[in-house]
C-alpha cells in the first residue's frame, strides 16, 4: 500500500511539474527517434534511397523518390538526392514524364545502374506546387485562428484563451 | 499524405459537427484539434533543416509520424498552454484525424508505423494519390456544407 501510495504521489509530483514532464516526454522522444534512425532500415520492404545511394543492391527491388532531369525514349533520367548524397540514375519505363516531375519509382536494378520500373508514381511539377500552396494555406489558417482564440501570456509563461 | 488543407478541414468539420452537440467543441478548441492535425507533419521540419544545414535529418524525426510520437509531441505542446488536459485531448483527437486519412493513401512503398515502436509493420489502404486535389476538393465542398449548416443552426438558436 505504501509503496502504491509513493509510486502515485511521484506521478501526481512528475505530473504537476512542468518543466520535469517537459524533460521526461523530450528524453522518451528523443528515444524513440534514435531507436527509430538505427534500425529503420532493416525493415523496409524495398532498399531505399539511403540504402540505394550507400550499398547500390543490385539485382533487387528499389523504391527511389527523386526528380526527373532529362527524358528520352524509354525511360528518363532521375535525380535523386539522400543525406547529402546525390547522384542520376536511368529509369527504363514508358511513362510519360517531363522535366522537374517528382517520380517515385520501383523497379529492379542491374549492376550497370539502370532501374527498370515496374511501377512509376508520378508527382507532375504543376501538381507538387498545387500541394505546396494548399498546404501553406492550411497553415495560415491555422496561425490567423490560433492568434485569434489564443494569446501568450508572458509573465506565466503559458498560453491562454483570450476570452 | 493529403495535403494540410484537407488534414485541417477534416478536423474542423469534425469538431463543428460535434459541437452541435457537446459545447466543448467550441472555435477555441477547434483551432486545437487543426492544430493537431498537423502535428504529425511537424517530421517535415527535416526540410527546411535539410536546406539550410545541408544535412538531412529525416530518420531521426521521423518518429513524430508515428501515432506514438505524434501524441508525445501533443504532450510537450499541451505543457505550454494553462489548459493542459483539454487542450491535449482536442490535440489528441487531430493527431486521430490524421491518421485517420494518411491511412486511406496509396503509397509507392511501404505505408504507416501505426504500432511503432512495437511493431515495423506498415499500413495502407490506398484510396487517394498523394497529389490528389480532388480529395482536397471533396473535403472543401463537405466544409462549406458543414459551415452553411452551422450558420442556419446558429440563426435557428439565437432567435
Amino acid at each position: 500500500m505504501g509503496v502504491k501510495k509513493t509510486v502515485f504521489k511521484t506521478f501526481k509530483f512528475i505530473l504537476k511539474n512542468r518543466l520535469l514532464f517537459f524533460l521526461i516526454l523530450l528524453i522518451l522522444l528523443g528515444a524513440l527517434s534514435y531507436y527509430y534512425s538505427e534500425n529503420y532500415y532493416l525493415h523496409e520492404e524495398d532498399p531505399s534511397s539511403e540504402n540505394f545511394l550507400l550499398n547500390y543492391p543490385d539485382g533487387h527491388v528499389v523504391s527511389l523518390e527523386g526528380w526527373v532531369v532529362d527524358v528520352y525514349p524509354g525511360g528518363f533520367k532521375l535525380y535523386i538526392y539522400h543525406h547529402g548524397k546525390d547522384t542520376i540514375f536511368d529509369v527504363r519505363s514508358n511513362t510519360n514524364v517531363s522535366v522537374g516531375d517528382n517520380v517515385f519509382v520501383k523497379g529492379n536494378l542491374d549492376d550497370e545502374k539502370i532501374i527498370t520500373a515496374k511501377k512509376v508514381v508520378l508527382k507532375q511539377y504543376w501538381m507538387y506546387i498545387f500541394l505546396l500552396a494548399r498546404s501553406a494555406l492550411a497553415i495560415l489558417i491555422v496561425i490567423i485562428l490560433l492568434l485569434r482564440y489564443w494569446k501568450f501570456h508572458l509573465k506565466n509563461w503559458e498560453i491562454v484563451r483570450r476570452k | 499524405m493529403p495535403d494540410w488543407l484537407t488534414h485541417v478541414l477534416v478536423a474542423w468539420s469534425l469538431c463543428t459537427v460535434l459541437g452541435f452537440r457537446y459545447k466543448e467543441f467550441n472555435s477555441e478548441n477547434t483551432v486545437i484539434a487543426m492544430l493537431g492535425a498537423l502535428l504529425p507533419d511537424a517530421v517535415k521540419i527535416a526540410i527546411p533543416i535539410q536546406f539550410l544545414s545541408g544535412h538531412d535529418p529525416s530518420t531521426m524525426v521521423a518518429t513524430i509520424h508515428t501515432p506514438l510520437g505524434s501524441l508525445i509531441l501533443g504532450a510537450i505542446l499541451s505543457l505550454l498552454f494553462k489548459d493542459k488536459k483539454t487542450v491535449f485531448l482536442f490535440l489528441l483527437l487531430g493527431i486521430l484525424t490524421h491518421f485517420a486519412l494518411d491511412l486511406l493513401m496509396s503509397y509507392y512503398s511501404g505505408g504507416t508505423y501505426l504500432l511503432y515502436p512495437f511493431s515495423w509493420n506498415q499500413w495502407q489502404i490506398g484510396l487517394i494519390s498523394t497529389v490528389d486535389y480532388k480529395i482536397s476538393l471533396l473535403t472543401v465542398i463537405i466544409s462549406i456544407y458543414v459551415y452553411l449548416v452551422a450558420r442556419i443552426k446558429n440563426s435557428i438558436d439565437n432567435s
